[in-house]
């Protein structure tokens, strides 16, 4: 997938109304919280079959920091 | 621990909720429009039923296992066991089986016994009932589970508030007459993360001080006081994630089942990103998980038995099905059956 692709995607599924960057911090956003959490876990594990844990919450900031925990492999 | 039953079958199941239906408007101070929408998407609940103050869980119970009797699944004198299963029983002392055992009409040759358990109650409860019955020369158990998990929560905590419902289910449980059923069931238990869901004070490690009573705010802003129910979702979450389907799969493979002889899968009404979840992780068609989690929200050990009474066609028409239960210990257990001559009965109110 393309990291562009992965950002859009994502946007939308958390329904983001800013606009998400590599460099966005999650945690920052006002539409960050624990439901958002979920949705983000369901998106991740739909998309690259990666199951993140809530250590890997706790861990990630930015969406480049999420896109190295799933994988910069699985983006092209 | 696996478990393997022959001869030993569910043959009646009854279900009762409370009438008063509490929507999702009833939490807009908790909740901004937007987030109730997402949690409508991901949690899948609309409406839940909370009973008035007036009504217990043995209360619930009660009017489901008289439905039994009533439409003659049973007689009386038959019942030789009657196990009560909750978190929310009538009294700390006694044990709330036993006021039942008078309450029905019960005969007093009869063993009654209390289970205190959570999500995972009606698969360990179904444990028990079925031991019980193998070891009747006749006669058939009774088995009630009943939760009233709104009297525990603060509806002012975010955490809990709004995933909780209260019901009841009766099941008449025997040995011999739908004799060619077999029944496998395991079950794991993780102690290290007791504290993930716990009412902190009101036992005897921490009993209650005036303090007990007091409303904490937690750092996202949710009220509660340690008589209240706390949970600790990602941690919950992670588990429920990590541990369910590989122990779905080893019962498949003790059982000696193929995944795709399972008809339908009964997993524990918590939430439903996690059944959905728990799904795609098993890699079963959605449609084969059934939900109505939608109705009646997370009723804890309720939930599987509501919604085996929301499916009586199907289930009817079923030879195998799978059921999954998770939750406070942290415990879990599943169990394969056949529900094809369980007489199962529409959930009635009170």
């Amino acid at each position: 997938m393309k990291k562009v692709d992965f950002i859009s995607g994502l946007a939308e599924e958390l329904e983001i109304e800013t606009t998400l960057e590599s460099a966005t911090n999650l945690k920052d956003l006002d539409e960050w919280d624990s439901m958002a959490a979920m949705v983000l876990i369901g998106y991740v594990s739909n998309e690259f079959g990666v199951t993140l844990n809530a250590d890997d919450l706790n861990e990630i900031t930015t969406v480049e920091s999420l896109i190295e925990r799933i994988g910069l492999d699985k983006f092209n | 621990m696996f478990q393997e039953f022959h001869g030993v079958a569910i043959e009646a199941i009854s279900a009762c909720v409370p009438k008063r239906k509490i929507s999702n408007d009833f939490f807009e101070e908790l909740l901004s429009p937007k987030e109730l929408r997402v949690f409508e998407k991901t949690v899948g609940i609309f409406e839940r039923r909370w009973a008035d103050d007036s009504i217990t869980a043995s209360d619930l119970g009660y009017a489901a296992a008289l439905n039994l009797i009533r439409q003659n699944q049973v007689s009386k004198e038959e019942i030789e066991c009657l196990i009560f299963l909750s978190q929310t029983p009538d009294y700390k002392i006694p044990f709330t089986s036993n006021i039942l055992q008078d309450k029905l009409g019960l005969k007093k040759e009869i063993l009654c016994l209390d289970i205190n358990a959570g999500c995972a109650g009606f698969i360990q409860g179904l444990s028990t009932a079925f031991s019980f019955a193998k070891s009747l020369k006749k006669g058939k158990v009774l088995f009630i589970v009943a939760e009233t998990l709104s009297k525990i929560i603060s509806v002012k905590d975010r955490s809990t508030a709004m995933l909780f419902g209260d019901g009841a289910a009766a099941v008449i449980v025997s040995a011999g007459d739908l004799n060619n059923n077999t029944t496998f069931l395991n079950f794991f238990s993780d102690g290290h993360n007791a504290s993930a869901i716990e009412i902190p004070d009101g036992g005897y490690r921490n009993q209650i001080t005036a303090e007990s009573l007091n409303a904490i705010k937690d750092e996202n802003g949710n009220k509660k006081n340690k008589l209240n129910l706390t949970m600790n979702g990602p941690k919950v979450f992670d588990f429920t994630l990590r541990e369910i389907s590989i122990s779905i799969e080893e019962l498949l493979k003790k059982s000696n089942i193929e995944k795709n002889e399972i008809n339908y899968f009964l997993l524990h009404q918590s939430n439903q990103f996690i059944i959905k979840q728990i799904a795609s992780q098993l890699k079963v068609e959605k449609e084969k998980m059934l939900l109505n989690i939608n109705d009646f929200g997370n009723t804890s050990g309720v939930s599987i038995p509501l919604l085996i009474c929301s499916n009586k066609t199907i289930l009817n028409n079923s030879q195998n099905i799978l059921m999954s239960g998770y939750g406070s210990g942290l415990n879990w257990g599943n169990l394969i059956t056949n529900l094809s001559k369980t007489k199962i009965f529409d959930i009635i109110e009170i």
